[in-house]
């Protein structure tokens, strides 16, 4: 998404072993878990969006509401500019919180349908106390100007609104309080083509900007790349692959992101008979997760060892070009 | 006898004239289907693609005669194997539904009934359009789910929609709408809920289906990357009306009409990283109050750069061009207004 301004080498985030359990009914002695976020560890560096990409039920959302406290981790550290976000409490949560702000994938749920939109683009300044009532109207005008939208908005409810303009909404509250870090959890998966490219450019506008750091969540591989600079692949609670997002088109290395990329319907119909890998069966229940790899049980290249051991994220970089894989036989073949 | 000459050509399974299906809301009357033609063949995948409230699912659920209160299809022909579909009484439409033409939605979960198993549902369709005995059609059941790659077919069939995953669901529907060997499938966003990696599977399913069974399909959805995987002709819908309409390759290589360009520039492209998306501005009109001319004109960015006035006024025609059709001034002439572009030269 940074391509015209410089995306530093400072990490702004640091996740370390970020896990997230919730218990569900199990039997009387045995208590069972779904293991939503399993040991996750990654980096997100000062301007840099990173884009999280997995199909439903991987754990997506939930390893982006653990980072911004919506949720509290089971185990594991949110490093943010170094200071442990898990442990914070009371007063010093509450300034933290300024620093992240998140968007939601579904515009309407998102906001509140009895309080004109303009008063909830600045409830956050309001809560945090944040400048005088009539440099809070300024800031709203301000903020609805910057997403695209006219300043008799303010006055108006959701319902008056499309999901297109919902989502400028959102977006301009979470610009409110001048984060540097926002999760953008689908953003634009609820919108339609036409208008998903609007919000897209805004996003990345906004971006170049004000110097925001994007962790972007999306099941769709194509916005993904299109928004990121580096991707993160997850399967089943855990990340599979993390590359520069050229770098995993190109040179795809974990069998689950072969399959996502060669399972996308490519909008050019000369392509139709292309080579492509199709995944058989359903993603196995997060409950009882697979032993060993996660993902051998659909794995077309699985040995032995892939349904003994669980494979760690390790460097498999070439030219210098930063790539992360967790998978036995990365590397060896490729089965596309 | 005037019906004789308006039966439709022997090439075509379903011909579509002029359906308008209006809502007579509280606001006003809704126009989401207003004055479409449509040609489906044997065994051709037709796309219909277009954004949220184009219409796209209320022309699918016209042709099945499902548009419930407060919508009614005010005016249009549906042929269907010879005759209209409707003019026929609900006794005969009941006979064509899931048995001729049968449909698939884009949320399988929730179309099926909660507290039946899949198995019986499926079995249901054929007991009722069949007269073949019960265990007989349970048997043919069985088949069916083998048929669709239902996983453990002989365990799945008893199972209720609950238990089933989205995929399996969706694969359930499908064993259903097949199981009298339509003629025509009607896929409503058959795989718009799903993930990408079934989403494959289920595409797949669908055109080895068509392949085996000779169905000809209509699939209707939003992304413009499944209707290059499986469409043969596409039309493209906005505000309720067809705007272009082609086969794929050509749609794909050579589209005339500035939505259909703007969406495609909208869609972004795997390897092609960074860049600004190309943006169609503004949104979709309201289905109450339509503007005049083209429906597309105030948001159009051709109409802006060729200076054209008549937009605003005049709706275009459907204009036939070469491999399709296309509903813009830029490529039609009018009194007092001269095309500033030529369409693909019609040679057939």
């Amino acid at each position: 998404m940074s391509a015209d301004m410089a995306v530093s080498s400072q990490p702004l985030i640091q996740v370390k072993g970020l896990t997230k359990h919730f218990p569900v009914r199990g039997s009387l002695l045995k208590k069972n878990y779904v293991r939503a976020v399993d040991d996750v560890s990654f980096t997100i560096y000062t301007g840099e969006t990173l884009g999280v990409v997995g199909e439903s039920g991987c754990g997506k959302t939930t390893l982006g509401r653990m980072m911004l406290r919506l949720i509290e981790p089971t185990t594991g550290q949110v490093l943010f500019d170094g200071q442990d976000v898990v442990s914070l409490q009371g007063k010093a949560l509450k300034t933290f919180r300024r620093q992240m702000q998140a968007i939601f994938q579904d515009p309407h749920g998102s906001l509140d349908p009895r309080m004109p939109v303009g008063e909830q683009v600045v409830e956050g300044l309001r809560i945090h106390g944040i400048g005088t009532p009539q440099e809070r109207h300024e800031r709203m005008l301000e903020l609805l100007r910057q997403v695209g939208l006219e300043d008799y908005h303010a006055h108006r409810y959701p319902h008056e609104f499309s999901g297109g303009q919902l989502q400028r909404i959102g977006i301009a509250r979470a610009l409110a309080l001048r984060p540097r870090f926002i999760m953008c959890d689908e953003p634009v998966s609820a919108l339609d083509v036409s208008i998903q490219a609007q919000v897209l450019n805004l996003l990345k506008e906004l971006q170049g900007e004000y110097g925001l750091t994007y962790m972007f969540i999306a099941h769709n591989l194509n916005v993904v790349e299109h928004v990121s600079d580096r991707v993160a692949v997850m399967y089943l609670g855990k990340i599979v692959e993390l590359a520069g997002c050229g770098e995993i088109y190109a040179r795809p290395l974990h069998p689950y992101t072969q399959a996502l990329l060669s399972a996308i319907p490519i909008p050019d119909p000369k392509l139709r008979r292309r080579k492509r890998a199709i995944l058989t069966g359903d993603v196995p229940s997060p409950i009882n997760p697979p032993a060993g790899c996660r993902f051998h049980p659909r794995c077309p290249l699985a040995i032995d060892i892939c349904a003994e051991q669980e494979p760690m994220l390790q460097e498999m970089s070439q030219d210098g070009v930063d790539h992360l894989v967790a998978c036995w036989r990365a590397g060896e073949s490729s089965f596309v | 006898m005037d019906g004789q000459s308006k039966l439709p050509a022997d090439d075509l399974l379903l011909e579509i004239r002029g359906l308008k299906t209006h809502f007579f809301t509280q606001d006003g009357v809704v126009k989401a289907v207003d004055g479409i033609d449509l040609r489906l063949k044997p065994e051709q995948v037709l796309g219909l693609v277009g954004e949220s409230g184009c219409g796209k699912s209320v022309t699918s659920l016209s042709i099945m005669r499902l548009v419930g209160h407060p919508g009614r299809i005010v005016e249009g022909e549906i042929f269907f194997e010879g005759q209209d579909l409707l003019k026929l009484s609900e006794a005969e439409m009941n006979r064509i539904r899931g048995n001729r033409i049968s449909m698939i939605f884009q949320q399988p979960q929730s179309c099926l009934n909660p507290v039946f198993s899949g198995g019986r549902q499926v079995t249901e369709v054929m007991d009722i359009h069949t007269g073949q005995p019960h265990d007989l059609n349970q048997k043919r059941t069985l088949e069916l789910f083998r048929l669709v790659g239902i996983p453990d077919p002989e365990k799945k069939i008893k199972a209720y929609p609950h238990e089933m995953s989205g995929g399996q669901a969706q694969r359930v529907m499908i064993a259903m709408a097949l199981a009298m060997r339509p003629k025509v499938l009607i896929a409503d966003e058959p795989t718009t809920a799903l993930d990408v990696t079934i989403q494959a599977q289920i595409l797949d399913l669908i055109r080895d289906m068509r392949e085996q069974l000779g169905t000809a399909v209509i699939l209707i959805t939003h992304d413009l990357g499944v209707i290059a995987e499986m469409a043969d002709e596409v039309a493209v819908m906005y505000a309720g009306q067809i705007v272009e309409q082609a086969d794929v390759e050509t749609l794909f290589e050579r589209p005339l009409h500035p939505y259909t360009q703007g969406l495609l520039g909208a869609i972004p492209v795997m390897g092609r990283c960074a860049g600004t998306l190309q943006v169609i501005p503004g949104i979709v009109p309201d289905l109450v109050d339509l503007p005049p001319g083209c429906r597309f004109a105030p948001r159009c960015a051709q109409r802006e750069k060729y200076g054209l006035a008549i937009c605003d006024q005049k709706m275009p025609e459907m204009r036939p061009v070469e491999n399709g059709g296309v509903r813009c001034w830029l490529y039609q002439s009018a009194p007092g207004h001269q095309a500033p572009l030529w369409p693909r030269r019609r040679n057939r």
